[in-house]
């Protein structure tokens, strides 16, 4: 997984409770979204994250954070349902605090909370208008998907 | 927009989104029927009728499902953009 700091003021992430697992077996699979903020500045800091669901800003959380330091915030299913898929804004301090926003996407057995059956990185950004090329493959029953979110209002 | 590992072309669909909205696209469907394993995906922001491009990021997730999805190792990945 990268560790990159993030220069801007503003980063995004998706979140996706929907889970991916094809075993009958894992049917009603808990998927958690577990956000971590790190404040890589010499201050505390606060941060604003916004949840989005459908277009709509259904949750947000104002985030003090001290001088090098990290807090969690967890999107899962209580949050915003388990089948939601959508956009994570977070705006940082505009002074040029560097920070990082990461999130990791958990699936967790329903039937054995304890047991963890995946976890995707996903690294956050702010979006560009110019073009985003991604590598696919295909091979080993791989199964590929491309989660575009618009930035965009 | 899908190339595969010569640089053909194999898919090339445009589709709107709203704004501060999120898609995900089943790449095996985009592709069913076609004979590709490796190759690149390409988001390309398109302009509205003012001229004005869309702020878009994207991400690959790859699923290993298989018939377990147990220890599925899961891989990310990402480019910079241009």
């Amino acid at each position: 997984m990268q560790f990159r700091q993030v220069g801007s003021s503003y980063t995004s992430l998706s979140y996706n409770t929907i889970h991916p697992c094809t075993n009958p077996a894992h049917s009603g699979s808990i998927v958690e979204n577990k956000l971590s903020l790190v404040n890589f500045g010499i201050s505390s800091k606060t941060f604003t994250v916004e949840v989005v669901k459908n277009g709509t800003l259904v949750y947000t959380e104002s985030l003090s954070i001290p001088a090098k330091s990290r807090r969690g915030l967890t999107i899962n299913q209580s949050r915003v349902g388990s089948t939601a898929r959508d956009v994570i804004n977070i705006f940082g301090p505009s002074d040029g605090t560097q920070f990082l926003a990461q999130m990791v996407r958990y699936g967790r057995l329903s039937t054995s909370p304890g047991t963890y059956i995946f976890a995707i990185p996903i690294v956050s950004s702010p979006g560009s208008d110019g073009e985003t090329d991604l590598l696919l493959t295909r091979r080993d029953s791989a199964y590929p998907a491309l989660e575009i979110r618009n930035l965009s209002y | 927009m899908l190339t595969n590992a010569a640089g053909s072309v194999v898919y090339n669909q445009a589709f709107a989104m709203s704004a501060q909205g999120m898609t995900s696209l089943d790449v095996r469907t985009l592709l069913s029927g076609a004979s590709i394993y490796d190759g690149m995906i390409s988001v390309i922001p398109m302009a509205d009728g003012l001229g004005n491009f869309p702020n878009l990021a994207s991400d690959l997730i790859t699923y290993y499902r298989g018939t377990s999805c147990g220890i599925a190792s899961t891989s990310y990945q990402k480019s910079a953009t241009s």
